[in-house]
């Protein structure tokens, strides 16, 4: 009897499709970065910002899809299960490659930008935008996924390539849990799972915040009231409440045919 | 392998599908799932396919629930008229990545099957026609190689010699790899020669599970001159007429006792099997309603 095939096998696959198009993805936001400077003349905007901003919207979108896996996989006598722990796997895997690629292509972009001397790279970098704390919570929601609390590479490489990771992990959790939630419960669960999405965000971000020192959105400043020798753990234990959310909804789950 | 049923039930919801279902089988043959439309024969054949799991009652599969288990997922395929709008691979190449997941893939039958069924090239497969998506389905389903093996309704969209090189595939691929197949179908008379063992679902319930040998012997059909025919029917249970000239046939439900045989034989009528097709119609149509 054959050995059945698990989550080693799901995780390569995803991780190798969903890597395919993150190359794909890579390549259009570069192109989009130095047109906007080479083309429409605009100051040049160093591409690990450009990256760091655009990989979250990117990452929940992949998220969102990696639902489709699961008929696939079932289809091919595979368990939720594997496709599951797979899935995860897939979305770390990505998480820990796509800074390092950003931060790579970011260096390229440099040499180039030194080669060339046409541009300079402005020094308007993430860090130096401030958050608008004046509680208008549309507003903060808007600032709060295009604006991730962000440290720069310049300072500190490490601390900032872990963030960016922890960031887009995160957004593809969500993703997959609002797609999971659309599949198995229909639209209302689907909303209802858009809205605890947002909550869970909110509570990483602010979390993050509070670790960096950074201020609070006004209207979540009661969580400064958290110490902060707890921010990460409860940043942390976002992604564990994703990842149990996630899997409730795909353990049992029928394929739809 | 052996499936078993015992007392599966089924609900969509507070709609009940299936009703308390026994069956067992074990034996590595071909197996007709008929029913009508709506019978439940699909929702059947997708909790045996671990797509979804029973209500109440068990369904094992070697004496274990296949839902999850991955032992036993890898073995069984379910193949049904499948939705590939965002399949954008090709045939050959969504093959290469099968074989992966089923231990006993055979790479190069597929291949050749692709040829045989023309879905060679780098189309995708949601650029195939209906058809050609079937056919598609039947290569991944016979070179899966998988010791159970569910064909639901998969020829739909196949045109006739597409249809008739699947059945030849199938007897083929039984002799040289003999597994248990069930074929659910409408197609009742093209495809009867197919079952060695047939199955009938009528409204959620088993019906029967017979063989197919056995079954035919429910009924005859008698052909004759008109009044000869006529005579000899009389008092029983005509399924079908058909008459041509002077000469009818009548399809009869019930076996013949040895005066009837007798009988027929005095007044010169022969006497030949009937089909599965007219059998099928008879057991599963509904109970007339007196007003």
């Amino acid at each position: 009897m054959h050995k059945p095939v698990s989550y080693p096998r799901t995780a390569l696959d995803m991780f190798l499709v969903q890597g395919t198009w993150t190359i794909w993805y890579l390549a259009i936001v570069f192109i989009i970065n130095q047109a906007s400077t080479f083309v429409f003349g605009n100051e040049m905007e160093p591409f690990y910002s450009s990256g760091y901003v655009s990989t979250n919207v990117y990452m929940l979108i992949i998220g969102i899809i990696a639902i489709y896996f699961m008929p696939y996989y079932v289809g091919n006598g595979i368990t939720r299960k594997n496709y599951f722990i797979g899935g995860v796997i897939a979305g770390i895997a990505l998480s820990i490659v796509i800074p390092i690629a950003v931060y790579i292509i970011s260096l390229a972009q440099k040499l180039i930008v030194k080669w060339f001397a046409a541009a300079e790279i402005s020094g308007r970098a993430l860090d130096n935008i401030d958050i608008d704390v004046d509680g208008n919570i549309v507003g903060e929601l808007v600032q709060a996924v295009i604006l991730t609390p962000f440290v720069s590479p310049d300072s500190n490489l490490i601390q900032s390539l872990a963030l960016f990771a922890f960031h887009i992990f995160v957004f593809y959790m969500i993703g997959w849990l609002i797609g999971s939630a659309f599949y198995r419960l229909g639209v209302i669960g689907g909303l209802v799972s858009i809205a605890v999405s947002i909550a869970l965000l909110f509570v990483k971000d602010s979390m993050i915040r509070l670790s960096l020192g950074l201020p609070l959105f006004q209207n979540f400043s009661a969580l400064g009231q958290i110490p902060s020798s707890l921010a990460i753990p409860i940043a942390f234990a976002v992604v564990l409440v994703l990842i149990v959310l996630i899997r409730l909804l795909t353990k049992r789950a029928p394929i739809k045919m | 392998m052996n499936i078993k049923a015992e007392n599966l039930c089924f609900s969509y919801g507070s709609e009940q599908v299936l009703h308390h279902i026994n069956f067992e089988i074990s034996e590595p043959k071909i197996y007709g799932v008929l029913g009508r439309n709506g019978a439940g024969k699909t929702s059947l054949l997708s909790l045996i396919g671990s797509f979804r799991e029973p209500t109440s009652g068990q369904l094992l599969i070697d004496g274990e629930p296949p839902f999850e288990n991955a032992r036993i997922m890898q073995n069984v395929s379910f193949l049904y008229n499948k939705d590939f709008s965002g399949e954008t691979d090709s045939p050959s190449k969504i093959i290469e990545d099968i074989r992966w997941y089923r231990p006993n893939f055979d790479l190069e039958y597929g291949k050749e099957l692709i040829k045989k069924f023309h879905l060679e090239g780098k189309k995708g497969v949601n650029k195939l026609s209906k058809g050609q998506q079937s056919a598609f389905n039947v290569v991944v389903g016979l070179a899966s190689r998988t010791p159970i093996t569910i064909f639901d309704e998969v020829y739909l969209g196949m045109d006739a010699p597409a249809r008739d090189l699947f059945y030849k595939e199938l007897l083929k691929e039984q002799e040289r790899h003999p597994r248990i197949i069930l074929l659910s179908t409408h197609l009742v008379s093209e495809m009867e020669y197919l079952f060695d063992e047939v199955l009938i679902i009528k409204e959620g319930r088993l019906l029967l599970q017979e063989s197919y040998d056995e079954l035919i012997t429910r009924g005859v059909t008698v052909i004759g001159s008109k009044e000869a025919v006529d005579a000899f029917a009389a008092g029983k249970e005509v399924l079908n007429t058909e008459q041509l000239g002077d000469t009818r046939s009548v399809t009869l439900y019930g076996k013949l006792s040895e005066e009837d045989e007798k009988y027929a034989a005095e007044l010169g009528l022969s006497i030949g099997p009937v089909s599965l097709h007219d059998l099928f119609v008879q057991l599963t149509k509904e109970e007339q309603t007196h007003a």
